[in-house]
Parts: structure tokens; sequence; C-alpha cells
């Protein structure tokens, strides 16, 4: 069978971004899924991607916490990214702290967490290099 | 999916301008109703499901500006009149949901929340609405098997939803302990009913051993 919420391997990470409405036995499947694909690819880290979740009840939230845990026990570390904020205020008003686990707020700051970062566009390259020669003529200037 | 009640929620401008359209222009009437909503407090500058008679008495008054006409003011007020009652005897009503399978938590959640929407709930509100339904329902699943989950515009002055989750089940046996927080059960964070209390305006269980359970809760807009 297909899987219903695909996890995708960049580089050293999973990410797995979640699109569609959680039911209970996808989240159960979810769990399984990813411990699978953990043991199946060389990562160092799980980032979990929630921005299309409509809600995060307490089930939920406590599989999320349950993954994060069994990946740290597979010696991966769990970020989860894109929390919506009204999302946030329910989970902290219901008392539900991720305490054990990462969050960022999105899903490039969560990458560059595991040192996956924006590349220098080709102009901001040349930004650099001009600033630096006008450094280097003020320099001469000085001279 | 989007539901009949989130597109009357959208028309409402559409209403009133094409209802408006003899006297004014698109433009001045969005203008105004921005303006009037933008005064009234409400946070979107979008005007409500239906419009209440101060809320009314404010737009005639803008537009007085642009009708100088006292009779066609007047018939200004006569058509926003017909427009807030044609929307008030179609307003969103109750729904109702049978829990009997695991996705029926979801089917619930997500009309509660469509009927959340078209009352005026806030975006963090439809969410701590949805959520304490998830809760409920899944209660129902996982402790009672079967149940209902039912939600209505609330009848008070304020507007406002209500919802009950009832169930056959075997009850709550400690209800207090369990809303005390210091409970954790093994499906959920042991959390669900509390927050649904702190989540909610009102909130009340009826319940004991054999009783089944009973709760109604109450949000306000």
């Amino acid at each position: 069978m297909a899987r219903v919420i695909p996890i995708i391997k960049l580089y050293n990470t999973l990410i797995v971004s979640i699109q569609t409405e959680l039911g209970d036995n996808l989240v159960t499947e979810l769990k399984e899924d990813i411990a699978e694909a953990i043991r199946s690819n060389d990562v160092t880290g799980l980032v979990i991607e929630l921005s299309g979740v409509d809600i995060l009840d307490s089930f939920i939230a406590r599989s999320l916490r349950d993954i994060a845990f069994l990946a740290r026990l597979m010696g991966v570390e769990t970020v989860l990214a894109g929390l919506d904020p009204g999302m946030a205020c329910t989970l902290v008003e219901m008392g539900m702290a991720l305490r054990d686990v990462q969050c960022s707020l999105n899903l490039e700051s969560a990458l560059e967490r595991f040192g996956l970062v924006r590349p220098k566009r080709e102009s901001e390259g040349d930004l650099d290099s001009l600033l630096s020669s006008e450094h280097g003529d003020d320099d001469l200037a000085q001279l | 999916m989007t539901s009949p009640n989130s597109e009357r929620r959208a028309s409402l401008t559409d209403a009133i301008v094409t209802g408006l359209s003899p006297w004014v222009s698109t433009i001045t009437v969005q203008s105004v109703l921005s303006m009037v909503a933008r005064r009234a407090g409400m946070r979107s500058g979008k005007l409500e499901e239906s419009l209440d008679p101060k809320i009314l008495e404010e737009i005639v008054r803008a537009l007085s500006l642009y009708v100088r006409n006292s009779s066609d003011l007047e018939n200004c007020r006569r058509v926003l009149r017909d427009v807030s009652e044609r929307r008030r005897s179609a307003a969103p009503s109750a729904v109702e949901i049978p829990i009997t399978c695991e996705q029926d938590i979801v089917v619930a959640r997500t009309r509660v929340r469509d009927l959340a929407r078209a009352l005026g709930f806030q975006h963090t509100d439809q969410i701590k609405i949805a959520t304490a339904v998830s809760e409920l329902s899944r209660n129902i699943y996982s402790y009672a098997g079967s149940g209902v989950v039912s939600a209505a515009p609330a009848r008070r002055e304020r507007s406002g939803i209500v919802i009950r989750a009832v169930d056959r089940g075997p009850g709550i046996r400690d209800i207090d302990h369990v809303l005390s927080g210091n409970y954790s059960s093994k499906t959920g964070m042991g959390l669900g009913l509390r927050g649904c209390k702190q989540m909610m305006d009102t909130f009340q269980v009826v319940t004991g051993a054999g009783r089944g359970t009973h709760v109604t809760m109450e949000k306000f807009t």
C-alpha cells in the first residue's frame, strides 16, 4: 500500500511533511514507517513539518513525542517545524508541553539545525567580493 | 472541502453591495463596510454573519455622507434590514455526529470546526474548539465504544457554540481526580478532559460508574 504521508531523505535528514488530517490509525502507521525509514537510511536528523495539520489533540501530541523518543533511541534527533500559532496556543493552554522535543518556526530553520544551510546566491557572492575590493581600495587610499 | 457556511459568510459584503447598487457605488459600499467593521472592533475588518441593529445604524450613518436624499437613505436602510434578516433565517444550524469508528473522530472535529467558523469564531478559537471535540470524541470511541457528539449555536444573549458529547459507556469513576490534573491515562497525556475545561468558557460533566458520560461545554465568540 502506498504511504499516505511521504518520508523523504535529504542528505543526512529525513523530512516528513504532514499535509492531511491525522486519524489515529494514520499516526500509528506513521510511527512505524518512520522507525523503518530511520533503520534503512543513514541519517542523523528527522524533521516533522506540521504546517498542514488541522489540529494537534492530546493523542497526536503524545504520538509526536513518542516518535521523537523513538528516533532518539535510534540516534536521530527530531525537530518539529511549522506549528501554527493557534495550535501552539492550544497546546500551551491544554498543558501539552512538548518539553523534550525541539521545535523550529519553519522547515528552513529546522534544516539549518542539521547543517543544511541556504547556498549563497551568485549575486551575493559578487556583493561580498565587491565590498572587500572596496575595502581594499580604502586601504590603498590610506597608503 | 468548502462548506456552504463559509461561502455564505464570504458573500455578506457582496449581498449588501448588490442591494445598495441603485444608490451607491461598489467601492463606496466596500469602504463604508470595512470602516464600520474596523470601528466596531472586528479584528479581521470584516462583518460578521448577520448585522446587529447597532452596526446597521452605523452603516446607514456612514452612508448618509454619500446618499443625500432622505427617501433614498431610507431605502438603503430597508435593503440592509432585508439582507440581515435573510442571513439570520439562513443562520448555520446544529450538527450531530454519531461516533462509532475511529474515522468519526476526524469527521466530528471537522464538522464542528466548520460550524464554529460559520458562527464567526477566530482562527485560534476554531482550533481550540476542534481540539476539544477531538478529545471528547476519542474518549467516547476508546472508553464507551460509541456515542454522539453534537454542536449548535449557543442560545444565550452572547453568541457562541454549545457542544455536547453523550455516551452510555462505563462512566468515569472519579471525575474530580481526572479533572485535577494528577491523572494520566495510557492513550492520551491524561489531559483530555481537563484540557477541554481549560479551553472552553463553560464545562460540565455528568457521569458516574455505570451511568455513561454526558459532557456539555460552551465557548463564546
